[in-house]
């Protein structure tokens, strides 16, 4: 191979690109200029000297601030965490690091991953590098747009409820929220447990995919995190048609979609179609619950894994006119979190409060049990659903802060994906007045490949970073053909999720 | 449902979080809100009932009970984080007055 580009000549464009927009953006919190010209140094002597390099070598790559770098700051958009340096890095930082990557910077994000446009940051909203007005999305709002404004190669985000899709989506950058256990969620702030994952957010299908499989895997400090046997699974398969089957759920195309959106994403299938994919309507019938159900799961988890931050062993710590340590608590915890935070807090400390655990908290993970069997049925019939990924494109900024409610709406299309624990993708899929549009893939659990692979054909025929460039008709349709025979051998349930320790 | 202020009260105690008069007028209005949205859920189990499963069944897993040494820079971190310490101690407010 031909050498083009230094390391370090490829860094300084980026830095240099950052220098330039990101005052307008506000993508990073922090950039770490000098400790990545040093590194790229690094890189390029390595390659002067033909030593081996890593799969990611030089590759930069921005992480949301709630993820652990060993001696860097991560304050999760929060002031409670202002001045708290990471002891550790996070097992999914540490691999991308293993493979050569290079951290740029921190991005901005809603605290502690609680908001949908970033504007719940206590260092103020981070703008939709298409239209400065326009919020980002959230919570992994920063990391979307320094994506989309080219300003890093791929950044890792959070996904509780949507906050690497629907960010992605409305930026035009690739998401991908993986099925929950298949990446370790160790050194991730928790926010709510039993539903975030981290993921790549990227310019491309590919870039996602790249860096999905560099972060996957069990870990044994995520007593959570699995080893999928795929093997194991095919042994129960059954023979099923050749043809890839794309289901189209209903209740994801109702009044309060644009319809702008929905013509979108239904040319897109139609295209599908033409080019070999059966497309079958189906329903998921309790969709209208999951927004309920998520917005009691999550805030009670919230309200549990916030608890820690109390001004004892870390952060701020608002000591002056506290007498004693109940007064310290009361007054950090005030000083330190912002509205949103407050709101959730008590809203969690609500649904697991005696007299209203069993009608709250109880009964929406009863809904959450519902709602995954739907996708069980579903996912016998079919093997893909497409969806959008929001009803909306971006909307403006300072629109939705006032409303808690209307601002959760923008979620309605993520949430039941992290209550069922599945893998989903967004695509951009083309702009709507500039703007644009998201269309979301769901597939079965760890079958985030074949994720990748339909995403890399819709990417093809709605690109909006390059030219509009489509694979041949032969090409796609052999790809869906091939695709259709891998699910042949898949078994008609769902995969078996290994576990061993290692 | 609605919630009264005194039940703000009591949820910020809990949750050890003082809040300002205006909070809790603002919490009281949008706890509110929420609550008149997610009580859809009561409804779909009038019909069915159905078990509560564990968040995530089946993918937790334990490992040996083993101790093992923090690394020397990562006890020092922490330690650093203290707001406020004595030698390597974390001091903290007295428990009573």
């Amino acid at each position: 191979m031909k050498k083009q580009l230094s390391c370090q000549e490829l860094v300084k464009s980026y830095l240099d690109k950052i220098k330039k927009d990101d005052g307008k953006i506000h993508a990073f919190l922090e950039v770490w200029s000098d400790e990545v010209m040093a590194k790229a140094k690094k890189v390029d002597a390595k390659i002067a000297k033909k030593e081996k390099i890593g799969l990611l070598e030089g590759i930069l790559i921005a992480l949301k601030d709630n993820l652990l770098y060993k001696n860097h700051l991560a304050s999760s958009g929060s002031k409670i965490l202002e001045k708290y340096i990471a002891s550790y890095s996070a097992t999914a930082v540490k691999k991308l690091e293993d493979v050569g990557a290079i951290f740029i910077g921190r991005t901005n994000m809603d605290e502690f991953a609680m908001g949908s446009s970033t504007e719940n940051s206590a260092y103020g909203p981070t703008k939709n590098p298409r239209d400065l007005s326009q919020v980002t999305g959230g919570s992994s709002g920063g990391s979307a747009a320094a994506v989309t404004a080219k300003m890093c190669v791929a950044a890792l985000g959070s996904d509780t409820g949507g906050s690497i899709r629907q960010p992605a989506a409305f930026c035009g950058a690739v998401g991908l929220k993986p099925t929950y256990s298949a990446v370790s969620r160790y050194g991730l702030m928790a926010m709510s447990s039993s539903l975030d994952q981290i993921g790549p957010l990227a310019n491309t299908v590919e870039d996602a995919e790249i860096i999905f499989n560099a972060i996957k895997g069990r870990d044994a400090k995520d007593a959570t995190s699995s080893v999928i046997a795929r093997s194991e699974a095919t042994k129960q398969s059954r023979f099923r048609n050749d043809k890839i089957k794309i289901g189209i759920p209903k209740e994801y195309f109702v009044s309060g979609l644009d319809p702008q959106i929905k013509q979108n994403i239904l040319a897109t299938v139609a295209k599908l179609e033409k080019d070999g994919a059966e497309v079958k309507k189906i329903s998921l019938p309790h969709t209208d619950y999951a927004l309920a159900a998520y917005y009691l799961i999550m805030p009670a988890e919230v309200s549990s894994n916030l608890a820690r931050f109390d001004g004892v062993k870390y952060g701020l710590s608002s000591r002056g006119k506290a007498k004693n340590l109940l007064e310290m608590y009361n007054q950090t915890r005030a000083n330190g979190f912002g509205a949103e935070a407050k709101r959730r807090i008590i809203l969690g400390t609500f649904a697991l409060s005696a007299g209203y655990y069993d009608a709250y908290y109880k009964k929406a993970r009863q809904t959450q049990e519902i709602i995954k069997q739907d996708f069980v049925k579903t996912f016998k019939d079919v093997d893909y659903l497409i969806t959008p990924t929001t009803p909306t494109t971006a909307f403006k900024l300072g629109e939705r802060t006032d409303d808690p409610l209307t601002m959760y709406l923008s979620d309605i299309f993520t949430v039941s994906v992290n209550l069922a624990g599945l893998p989903a993708i967004s695509i951009p899929n083309g702009l709507i007045n500039g703007l644009p549009v998201g269309l979301q893939i769901i597939s079965r659990p760890f079958e985030e490949n074949n994720l990748f692979e339909l995403g890399k054909i819709i990417e093809t025929t709605h690109y909006l970073n390059k030219k509009p460039r489509r694979l041949p008709a032969f090409t796609r349709r052999l790809i869906i053909a091939t695709l259709g025979r891998f699910f042949a051998l898949c078994p008609n349930s769902w995969p078996a999720i290994n576990c061993s320790a290692n | 449902m609605s919630i009264t202020i005194e039940q703000i009260d009591h949820l910020a105690h809990l949750a050890r979080l003082e809040l300002t008069p205006s909070e809790k007028k603002k919490y009281q209005k949008d706890i509110s809100a929420i609550l008149e949205y997610v009580k859809k859920i009561q409804k779909i189990h009038e019909k069915t009932t159905i078990a509560v499963i564990p968040a995530q069944a089946g993918i937790q897993s334990t490992r040996d009970d083993i101790v093992a040494n923090c690394q020397t820079d990562e006890r020092e971190a922490i330690i650093k984080a203290f707001p406020e310490k004595e030698g390597n101690l974390n001091k903290v407010k007295a428990v009573f007055d």
